[in-house]
């Protein structure tokens, strides 16, 4: 009788997870610059990629685990379970679609897959939150890690965001027509928007100390340091897409700020999104 | 989603008093990268040179066989800041007595004072004759 809840409350986990990973990765499994990806990318580049993208996984499911979790070793298998649940998901859409199939070279697959597994495990892990009716302790775990853990969630939803984004030809097209004054507009639009963001829905009602020393804190400590963590991943972003490849140090800099556009938005959605 | 702003706030509260070391390298570092990045931009804002036409040059790297033929390895430069589309580029190889060979590829882009890297195939021996290669147009992106 125990035995057969358990075994139904697994199921029903990892049914979730499959389904969040599914309706996070659902628009770039349907993208074709990412199955190009999964063939031209750099090996050493997608290799280190993939090993960063575990290591933010692993504090995500700290936060949002499938189980409840006991230590470090549940937090890592179930990081594993994660990707493995994004891996699956990932090659079943790409077979029915047509994408992977009978007379490709393994590492083309391979490739294909492993790249989708990224978004897929991030929604597999974050399904719990999204999709969860169960009480989770998230909240307190959150609050327990304290600042670092909001920058923490910030990148999350910065990377989540701007990998969304990236692969499509339109992020690189935007910067060559952008002038400088453009991209002027667009970096101040970006950290007004992640400072309003940050003020409604982090600091609702917020009176603490006089309005003024309250705005310069909070800026400074939310809005400034989440464009900065928008602008560092932006870069790394690019950098693995191998869209900084020959490009000058100028159109570096315009590509990394249209992508720290949508990265600032999901590095002040975090806290709503994740 | 209503039940944690409570908690922020106290959080902000406390923070107003005491701040860790990390919240001032945090702070530090976020407003280093936000000013260098508007500070960049803004430099090539004020310099202008946005109105001049691309200028791409292209030269061959190596020639080498491939396949049945041979591939010459190519790069186009943009000397421009203006980022040329679609460049389209010919390569001709003459071999005295006999005849001409050409071909040509496009890029996609060439990025204003950045390099893009291609290919042009021939069936004989470039290097048993005059190779030249040059771009022939492009658009505005």
């Amino acid at each position: 009788m125990q035995d057969a809840r358990a075994q139904e409350r697994f199921l029903r986990g990892m049914a979730r997870a499959a389904a969040g990973a599914l309706l996070f990765s659902l628009p770039l499994l349907m993208t074709m610059e990412m199955w190009w990806l999964g063939f031209y990318l750099d090996r050493l580049r997608f290799f280190s990629f993939l090993v960063v993208a575990f290591l933010f996984l692993l504090p995500l499911t700290y936060f949002f685990g499938f189980e409840r979790t006991g230590g470090l070793f549940e937090d890592v298998v179930d990081t594993f379970v994660a990707f493995g649940i994004g891996a699956i998901t990932s090659a079943v859409v790409l077979l029915v679609f047509g994408i992977i199939g009978r007379g490709m070279p393994l590492n083309e697959v391979i490739g294909k897959i492993a790249i989708q597994t990224v978004p897929a495990s991030f929604g597999a892990v974050l399904a719990r939150g999204q999709l969860g009716t169960e009480a989770s302790d998230a909240e307190s775990k959150q609050k327990k890690a304290g600042y670092p853990g909001q920058l923490f969630l910030m990148g999350a939803g910065a990377v989540y965001i701007a990998f969304n984004v990236a692969p499509t030809e339109e992020m690189i097209l935007i910067g060559f027509k952008m002038t400088p004054w453009h991209a002027l507009g667009l970096v101040v639009i970006s950290i007004t928007i992640l400072h309003a963001f940050v003020f409604t829905v982090g600091f609702r009602g917020s009176h603490g100390g006089a309005p003024g020393q309250a705005f310069a804190t909070t800026f400074l400590r939310y809005s400034v340091v989440g464009y900065g963590i928008a602008l560092a991943i932006s870069l790394a972003v690019l950098w693995v897409l191998g869209r900084t490849d020959g490009a000058s140090l100028w159109q570096v800099a315009m590509m990394v700020a249209v992508l720290a556009f949508p990265a600032s938005l999901g590095a002040a959605a975090a806290r709503l999104i994740i | 989603m209503s039940a944690r702003l409570p908690d922020l706030d106290k959080e902000v509260a406390s923070s107003a008093s005491r701040k860790s070391p990390i919240e001032w390298i945090a702070g530090a570092i976020g407003l280093v990268l936000t000013l260098s990045m508007i500070g960049f931009i803004g430099y090539q804002a004020l310099i202008g040179g946005d109105e001049a036409p691309a200028a791409v040059d292209v030269r061959v790297v190596s020639v080498q066989q491939a396949g049945a033929g041979f591939v010459v390895e190519i790069v186009a430069s943009n000397r421009s800041r203006q980022t040329a589309a679609g460049v389209e580029v010919e390569g001709v190889l003459r071999r005295g007595g006999a005849g001409l060979e050409r071909s040509s590829m496009s890029f996609d882009y060439v990025p204003g004072h950045s390099q893009s890297r291609g290919g042009l195939f021939f069936t004989s021996d470039p290097r048993s004759g005059a190779l030249s290669v040059r771009p022939v147009g492009y658009h505005e992106p």
